[in-house]
């Protein structure tokens, strides 16, 4: 139940909302997929397969490489909608504002708040520094996936457009060393997943303001004005 | 035996053609007129060299017409920091006869590799040939340029071949970059690179240059490239490294004929085991073919006899930037390039992972610990506050 003493703020656009979850379900499957086509784990041996039949099944790697593909266009297709969200709506671009103090002095706070440290306050925010820093984190990590990406699916066919765009890759560094730079950072979202589950359900537990949920529902609620309530409604209004 | 014969054959047939002709050079027809062979057998040697130029049968009447009055393009052929290999390479280019054909379709002019034996006078050819072909010539390069020590780690003719190459690129009228050396360094370029032996590309600016990677580049490949400059007057289509198209077009895993097992997921684990038996896909022992540009799966070698791959050995990628650092070649994730590690990177992640979600059980741990120990120091504090005020309370009521 709602505590009676805490005011509701609509944060998060439907458009996040969805897109965020589409993105969630793209990740995995890109993640354990990519995991396979790196090193394919479920070995076959001469007699416990029938070759002529083996490319239809759902482990062979036609299989994987498909649902591979078509994640990865989806995920695209979602990035692009988020951009699309985040020009439209405040709540879809709380992004770090480095040129403001707030900012530094966030990240300390927001650290000294993570190593439970004494602070001399509370501090509540919609998004705290390190939050802001670490989904610019996420979206540059994207951004390689997908160059890095299609710079390899274009691999096959040099002369299309895509390749065209994105063969630039390959020169930047070798064909091998794009294999293995989209494989090494595709860890980095493990990483990510872990630690920003973690925080979102630690954040919801501790302070009680429906951080998890808001995914789904896109509210937060808090007693007070959170101290980037700027960014929200923006600069002129209160 | 029968390669050394075909050495013996393809030297001779250098020497007929290539060295010390100073008349004035002939279309590939004069030639088989020369050589009393038929025009049957010029139509399909000029069949042939549309097929391995990657032309389609319809442009085979402009082969036969360029073949017909184009002059035989000069060559002159220079060796840096290699093996050699890619003149071993390209003189077994004379097994099948339309690469015969090819060969004997260049005026090879200088190939100090080849000519070791004339000496000094070869030298002379050399500047002879630079001033009287000036703008001319096809300047074909091998091997890599040493630049640390003013480039005294590779010496020809007693000179520094950085400055024999920007000598001998001043008038070409393109360059050839034949091997891996020339195209990106090479073996020798390997970290940490002790000689700095950089590609020809990188010393020579401002020319029109072609790469044709390999470790060596297949012969017909190697051949093709000067042919469709000696057909049709103009540098083949190159892609966005610089490497002909018509044979660095499809990667070798699009065109491997075991790419079936890949696609179906049954692949060899060890080479000693049925799977590699049965031909299975190599992917998983360290094929570099989803990595490698080259025609080494439609072309194949010694005459379309075998590639590595036909052979039962994973590609390494040979005609790839770098791929003398792209160790194991055995194992489809390198281990990664910092000493003393035995690890690779999926391993590193699974331990970070689990790292990970070990911290945060921790963190999470501590803070309803401190959470907890927080109320309690509360209450307490509550507590020993209500007892202060009943005490107080109590000290009013007794003072009454």
């Amino acid at each position: 139940m709602l505590p009676l003493n805490k005011k509701p703020y609509r944060v998060f656009s439907l458009w996040l909302r969805i897109f965020h979850w589409t993105m969630v379900l793209c990740v995995t499957a890109l993640f354990w997929t990519g995991l396979y086509i790196g090193n394919p784990g479920f070995q076959a041996t001469p007699g416990s397969v029938e070759p002529t039949i083996a490319v239809g099944g759902w482990f062979s790697m036609e299989m994987i490489r498909k649902i591979h593909f078509i994640a990865a266009f989806i995920l695209i297709a979602s990035l692009v909608f988020r951009i699309y969200g985040g020009i439209r709506y405040r709540g879809d671009r709380l992004f770090p504002r480095f040129h403001k103090k707030s900012y530094w002095i966030g990240i300390w706070d927001t650290m000294k708040h993570y190593m439970m440290l004494p602070q001399q306050r509370e501090h509540r925010f919609l998004r705290n520094s390190l939050a802001r820093t670490s989904y610019v984190g996420v979206y540059v990590m994207l951004f390689l996936e997908i160059c890095t990406g299609l710079a390899m699916y274009a691999q096959v066919y040099p002369d299309t457009w895509v390749a065209q765009i994105f063969n630039p890759v390959n020169l930047l560094f070798t064909e091998y060393q794009v294999h293995m730079i989209h494989h090494y950072i595709a860890w980095g979202f493990l990483l990510f997943t872990i630690i920003h589950v973690y925080l979102a359900f630690r954040e919801d537990v501790m302070e009680e303001s429906g951080e998890v949920s808001s995914m789904v529902s896109g509210m937060k609620f808090y007693p007070t004005d959170p101290e980037d309530i700027e960014d929200l409604y923006g600069p002129n209004k209160k | 035996m029968c390669i050394t014969l075909i050495c013996i054959d393809a030297i001779k047939l250098l020497q007929e053609r290539g060295f010390f002709v100073k008349e004035s050079l002939n279309s590939l027809w004069n030639l088989f007129q020369e050589r009393k062979l038929s025009r049957r057998t010029f139509m399909k040697s000029c069949v042939a060299l549309t097929a391995i130029l990657g032309l389609p049968p319809a442009l085979t009447n402009k082969v036969v017409a360029a073949a017909e009055t184009k002059e035989l393009p000069t060559v002159i052929w220079l060796h840096g920091h290699e093996c050699t290999g890619c003149d071993e390479s390209f003189i077994r280019s004379t097994s099948p006869f339309a690469s015969d054909v090819i060969l004997n379709m260049i005026a090879l002019e200088y190939d100090d590799t080849l000519a070791a034996a004339s000496g000094e006078p070869f030298e002379h050819h050399l500047h002879h040939l630079l001033e009287s072909k000036k703008g001319k010539y096809v300047l074909a390069v091998e091997g890599g340029v040493p630049l640390d020590e003013n480039g005294s780690y590779c010496q020809v003719g007693g000179r520094p071949f950085v400055d024999v190459l920007k000598e001998c690129a001043e008038g070409a009228a393109f360059i050839i970059e034949y091997g891996s050396c020339a195209a990106w360094g090479g073996i020798q370029a390997a970290k940490p690179n002790p000689t700095n032996t950089v590609s020809v590309s990188s010393i020579v600016k401002g020319k029109k240059i072609i790469k044709v990677p390999g470790c060596p580049p297949i012969p017909e490949v190697m051949t093709g490239v000067i042919m469709h400059y000696a057909l049709f007057g103009e540098i083949p289509p190159l892609d966005v490294e610089g490497r002909p198209k018509q044979f660095y077009g499809n990667r070798i895993h699009d065109t491997c004929y075991r790419r079936p097992f890949f696609d179906s997921g049954l692949f060899v684990e060890h080479f000693d085991d049925d799977a590699s038996k049965a031909g299975w896909c190599l992917y998983k022992v360290g094929c570099r073919g989803p990595e490698t540009y080259n025609s080494c799966g439609n072309l194949r070698w010694w005459n379309g006899l075998s590639y590595p791959i036909q052979s039962g050995h994973g590609c390494i990628g040979c005609s790839e930037k770098g791929f003398w650092d792209n160790d194991n070649f055995y194992q489809r994730l390198p281990h990664i390039h910092t000493p003393n590690t035995i690890t690779d990177v999926d391993t590193l992640g699974t331990v970070a992972g689990f790292g990970a979600f070990g911290a945060v059980i921790a963190h999470g741990g501590i803070t309803l610990a401190k959470h907890k120990y927080d109320s309690i120091q509360e209450e307490k504090k509550y507590l020993a506050e209500q007892e202060a005020k009943q005490k107080e309370a109590e000290q009013k009521g007794s003072d009454q």
